[in-house]
């Protein structure tokens, strides 16, 4: 059984707002700089502290462990202490409580989201720039006792991902994207051939064919009272992945929101519609996509490449009895888009942040073990326990993943054939893949949309009206409770980015003005500022002279 | 010029600092004064002894005040001027100014004071904290329709304290006996904001001030309808100043929103509520019995009530409990609560939940919900033996409820590596102190599995660590609330051992 509902992240918001410094505005203080000639001292003992996130899922404790065992016994002054979460939201919500008093984690895994409000404080994550090119200790460093990649050889797109303000403020632990697991059985019981590429029409189209009932009252499909068949399990991803394929407005990197737009409002009719006729429904709402599917409840599910194990008849994780599971074909294909030839979905997953402390060696010890996470043997484990893929090339192409890959299918455990095809997935769409901007408030902006799509979902089912008064005070409600209008937008100027031309009346409210010529009660004061000081000088020079025609020295 | 301008404001401000300050300095030297005095001049037995004396005459005063006060009916009755003592117990407090404070305060059944400037210092106005006993002596008095008590003094007495809930008086707003509510902490539900028009004839949905003269910081003024009749309600800026929840909740309003509105029920030639909450309305519907509730459709606005049998957690301004009445249980999900109210809400309270009928993996559930605490005596119900009811489709039937599992024998479990034991972090294993605790147990020959589920006891429990203790074999009782997640997942609470 796996972790209900999360308590949402109430801080999140409150922070988000409440501390106004840019993103990048501490990266000189928290830049470490290594001197030429220098060793780590291994003659001192350091214990740090590792906040980790596992999937309720052993296999990933393990590894965790493992790679713990491994790292102290190649540095044996090293004591890492691990403390497990279950949840991103938990881990920010703690490092927020304890930057207040000083007692964040040395390494920490997180989103760069998350990151980008811890930095907001003073000199706390550290900026892994230098660290990262040390021809000693950097990645790929001589002086390692492991072998980690370099830095070419990480992903450079994952790695790129944890820029923030320019600078690195992590690495990429993890990486995944999301998946539409298809029961196939359904899909062509209703008739329809799946397409090499779902789209929303084609989806929502076999959704709808799929809420057919017989005369005792159940559905056609499955025979059963129960069909969802369309679940999606972060309604966050979902609308602004479907933005993002449409080239709407989500957000710009300086903090600009411009969700609130016409194609947002498009979008949300649409789901209301299938709402409306329960076709669509959500985690939230409903409960994990994974077991609607293996009751044979539920068509399309969407959700992360790293929840594969949960899914499809033969799952290893099941969360359902199993006398409630239906044998179906499962297939794992890329969530449906707008445009077929420019497919895009999101890349997500875990990345690995560094805290700052007073004792630098500390830091370095830190720094040690975070790079340590990127070696192979912990790569390769850990995507292997879900359908995750390893964030260097290093590890994608060596022969034992490789080997893993290929034995897909061989049995129902590691080599799940969902699993992989999860993982493959990503592999061959890392190109495809897009991340949002990041900035102090950009967590604040993803869960607003996600509640547009759950509020909308939840009120059309409530049988509430769905029209523009609604999705008017939907806007503004959304806006008010995650404090969108407060998001500071920073000076920096932004390219041009998709959506710009979509700006509404809210959205250039929260926009940076362009102020003008200067008002002319402003120009008098200066001026009068001016004349005023240029008197004082004045008359200065002309006591000054006086007192010196006076007073001949 | 300009400079002789500038010596005349620094004067002005100058002297008005020193008269500030003199009047404080009076204060505080004629209070340091006593007390070096007595300092000087006693040894510190005597100081001793002088306290004692004074907590003496405390008490002495307070049981003399006790026994001299007057009933509330007896202080409607008093003629107005005529010295009056009462017990009361502040509700909410106005303003302090020059040692002077006004204070709502509430009797312990069915009536309400406004005091007005009553001797107060400072530091004691501090100490008049909401549900303070207080035993106030004053003259009645009536100032444009306001019955209240002025030139009063007051003691605090420390032996209870008590705090009310407001009336509903909405129904009420045009009858005559409104004004038997007068000062009270009083609601008003279903309220709807009208336009009000200023000095100029401009529409608003507020003012600042009763014909729009004021600013940011005033007074603002307000019109609501109910039933057809439109009524003028106020922020009373000392009350409630700028920058207040209600203040700016009264602020953002849009003519035609739904509300619920709080406050006290402030009379000025009639009444003129002085309102302390704004809330959205949320429509509630004709309570159900549980019978209803389980025949209403799923996303169903729903209205029950209840008593509170299981807190299971707050967050974020949600809180999510367990409710119980004659007929069957109820799990509200995130019901909006502040954190004082959830504070506020025991275990035997009787609420009432507007909501939505929802299913999440099978449990059944209210979410979106408000609730509002009721006044009956607490209930706590005894667990329902189910025993005999694990594994058969009758369970489902007790859904939420407070049940009891007898002689449950303790079986391992297994967790992700196939290990063995007696309980399990989280349910494969991969946990730590703080998680969830799975454990198996059977009855006649088939083993459950049940959860202590941390939210709601959580390892500073008694039920986590005597879980965590349990061995293979033992044979034990289970208490608690019967959740549901993909079937049956009793969250235990109470585990009793031989």
């Amino acid at each position: 059984m796996r972790i209900r509902r999360i308590p949402l992240v109430g801080m999140a918001a409150l922070m988000a707002v409440s501390v106004c410094g840019c993103h990048g505005s501490t990266a000189d203080l928290t830049q470490v700089e290594i001197e030429e000639g220098y060793e780590f001292d291994e003659s001192r003992n350091y214990e740090i502290t590792f906040w980790a996130k596992n999937d309720t899922n052993k296999a990933q404790t393990n590894i965790y462990k493992k790679a713990i065992e491994d790292f102290e016994a190649l540095y044996p002054n090293i004591t890492v202490t691990m403390k497990l979460y279950t949840d991103y939201g938990k881990i920010y919500n703690d490092v927020i409580t304890n930057i207040s008093t000083g007692t964040t984690p040395n390494v920490c895994i997180t989103y760069p989201d998350h990151i980008a409000t811890y930095m907001t404080g003073q000199n706390i994550v550290v900026n892994l720039d230098e660290l990262m090119v040390d021809k000693n200790y950097g990645l790929g460093g001589e002086k390692l006792k492991f072998d980690s990649p370099t830095k070419e050889e990480v992903v450079s797109q994952f790695l790129e991902e944890c820029k923030i303000g320019g600078s690195y403020y992590a690495l990429p632990y993890m990486r995944s994207t999301e998946a539409c697991y298809v029961n196939k059985t359904y899909v062509e019981k209703l008739g329809y051939t799946l397409p090499e590429t779902l789209t929303w029409d084609f989806v929502w189209e076999v959704s709808e064919s799929a809420m057919r009932k017989n005369a005792s009252g159940n559905f056609k499909v499955n025979g059963q009272s129960v069909m969802i068949p369309f679940i999606y399990k972060s309604t966050d991803n979902m609308m602004i992945t479907m933005l993002k394929q449409l080239n709407a407005g989500y957000s710009k990197s300086n903090g600009e929101v411009l969700i609130f737009n016409d194609t947002t409002k498009d979008l949300l009719y649409t789901i209301s519609e299938h709402a409306a006729t329960r076709a669509f429904s959500t985690f939230k709402i409903s409960s994990y996509p994974a077991n609607f599917l293996n009751a044979g409840q539920c068509i399309f599910a969407i959700d992360s490449t790293a929840g594969a194990t949960w899914m499809g008849s033969d799952a290893p994780l099941l969360d359902i009895s199993e006398d409630q599971i239906v044998d179906f074909e499962t297939v794992v294909m890329t969530i449906p888009q707008f445009d077929t030839d420019n497919p895009q979905m999101i890349s997500q997953g875990p990345s690995i942040c560094v805290f700052n402390k007073s004792d630098q060696e500390e830091v370095m010890a830190s720094w040690l073990f975070a790079q340590f996470l990127l070696t192979n043997d912990v790569q390769i484990a850990y995507s292997q326990t879900e359908g995750y893929v390893p964030v260097t090339e290093k590890a994608q192409q060596s022969e034992e993943y490789q080997a893993y890959l290929a034995a897909r299918g061989e049995d129902n455990d590691k080599h799940y054939y969902v699993k992989i095809d999860a993982a493959k997935l990503l592999l061959e769409n890392t190109d495809n893949t897009f991340v949002t901007p990041v900035f102090n408030g950009s967590t604040s902006l993803r869960d607003a949309a996600g509640q547009l799509v759950e509020n909308v979902t939840k009120d059309t089912r409530r049988k509430k009206t769905v029209d523009e008064a609604y999705m008017k005070q939907l806007f503004s409600d959304v806006s008010t409770l995650y404090k969108l209008d407060q998001i500071v937008v920073s000076e920096e100027v932004s390219e041009p980015e998709e959506g710009d031309e979509e700006k509404t009346e809210t959205e250039k409210v929260t926009a940076k003005k362009d102020l003008g010529e200067l008002p002319s009660g402003s120009k008098a004061l200066l001026t009068g500022l001016v004349i005023v000081w240029s008197l004082i000088i004045v008359y200065a020079i002309y006591e000054f002279l006086k007192k010196k025609k006076n007073n001949p020295s | 010029m300009k400079k002789r301008f500038a010596v005349v404001l620094s004067t002005a401000m100058a002297l008005s600092c020193v008269a500030c300050s003199n009047s404080d300095t009076t204060q505080t030297t004629t209070a340091a004064e006593k007390t070096t005095a007595a300092a000087e001049t006693t040894t510190e037995a005597e100081v001793t002894t002088a306290e004692e004396t004074t907590a003496n005459e405390t008490q002495e005063t307070t049981s003399e005040a006790t026994a001299d006060y007057m009933s509330y009916e007896e202080f409607l009755a008093a003629e107005v001027d005529t010295e009056v003592t009462v017990k009361a117990y502040v509700m909410d407090k106005q303003s302090w100014w020059d040692n002077k404070a006004t204070v709502y305060a509430t009797t312990d059944d069915d009536g309400a004071y406004f005091l007005y400037n009553m001797e107060c210092s400072e530091e004691d106005y501090e100490l008049l904290t909401e549900g303070t006993k207080i035993i106030v002596t004053g003259y009645k008095a009536e100032w444009s329709g306001e019955v209240e008590i002025t030139e009063a003094t007051f003691e605090i007495v420390d032996d209870e304290t008590f705090i009310v809930n407001p009336v509903d008086v909405t129904d009420y707003l045009d009858k005559d006996y409104l004004s038997d509510y007068m000062n009270q902490k009083v609601s008003f539900k279903g309220m709807t904001v009208e336009p009000i028009t200023d000095a100029d004839g401009n529409e608003a949905a507020f003012l600042y001030n009763w014909d729009g003269s004021g600013e940011d910081g005033n007074d603002l003024y307000f019109n609501v309808s109910v039933n057809g009749n439109t009524y003028n309600f106020t922020v009373e800026s000392y009350l409630r100043g700028a920058g207040t929840e209600v203040y700016e909740a009264v602020k953002a309003l849009e003519i035609g929103d739904v509300i619920d509105l709080e406050g006290y029920l402030y009379w000025y030639n009639g009444a003129n509520p002085h309102i302390t909450k704004v809330s959205e309305h949320v429509e509630e519907g004709p309570v159900m019995t549980y019978e209803e509730y389980v025949a209403a459709e799923l996303d169903a606005p729903v209205t029950i009530e209840a008593y509170v049998q299981g807190k299971q957690s707050w967050w974020d301004d949600k809180a999510t409990v367990y409710l119980q009445d004659e007929d069957g249980a109820y799990f509200a999900y995130n019901m909006t609560c502040s954190e004082v109210d959830y504070e506020l809400l025991s275990v035997g309270n009787k609420i009432r939940v507007t909501g939505y009928k929802s299913e999440w993996s099978g449990e059944v559930e209210i979410t979106d919900a408000v609730f509002e605490l009721l006044y009956d005596d607490p209930v706590v119900f005894d667990p329902v033996d189910v025993t005999d009811k694990l594994g058969t489709d009758e369970l489902i039937d007790y859904q939420n409820q407070k049940v009891e599992f007898l002689d449950m024998t303790i079986e391992s479990i297994t967790d992700a590596d196939g290990n063995e034991a007696s309980f399990l972090y989280n349910w494969d294993g991969s946990g730590e102190e703080g998680n969830d605790l799975y454990f198996n147990a059977s009855y006649n020959g088939q083993t459950y599995t049940f959860t202590v589920e941390s939210y709601l006891t959580g390892p500073d429990t008694e039920v986590y660590q005597q879980v965590k203790e349990l061995k293979v074999g033992d044979v034990v009782d289970l208490v608690g609330f019967l959740y549901w997640y993909n079937g049956v997942n009793p969250h235990i609470t109470e585990v009793r051992v031989g």
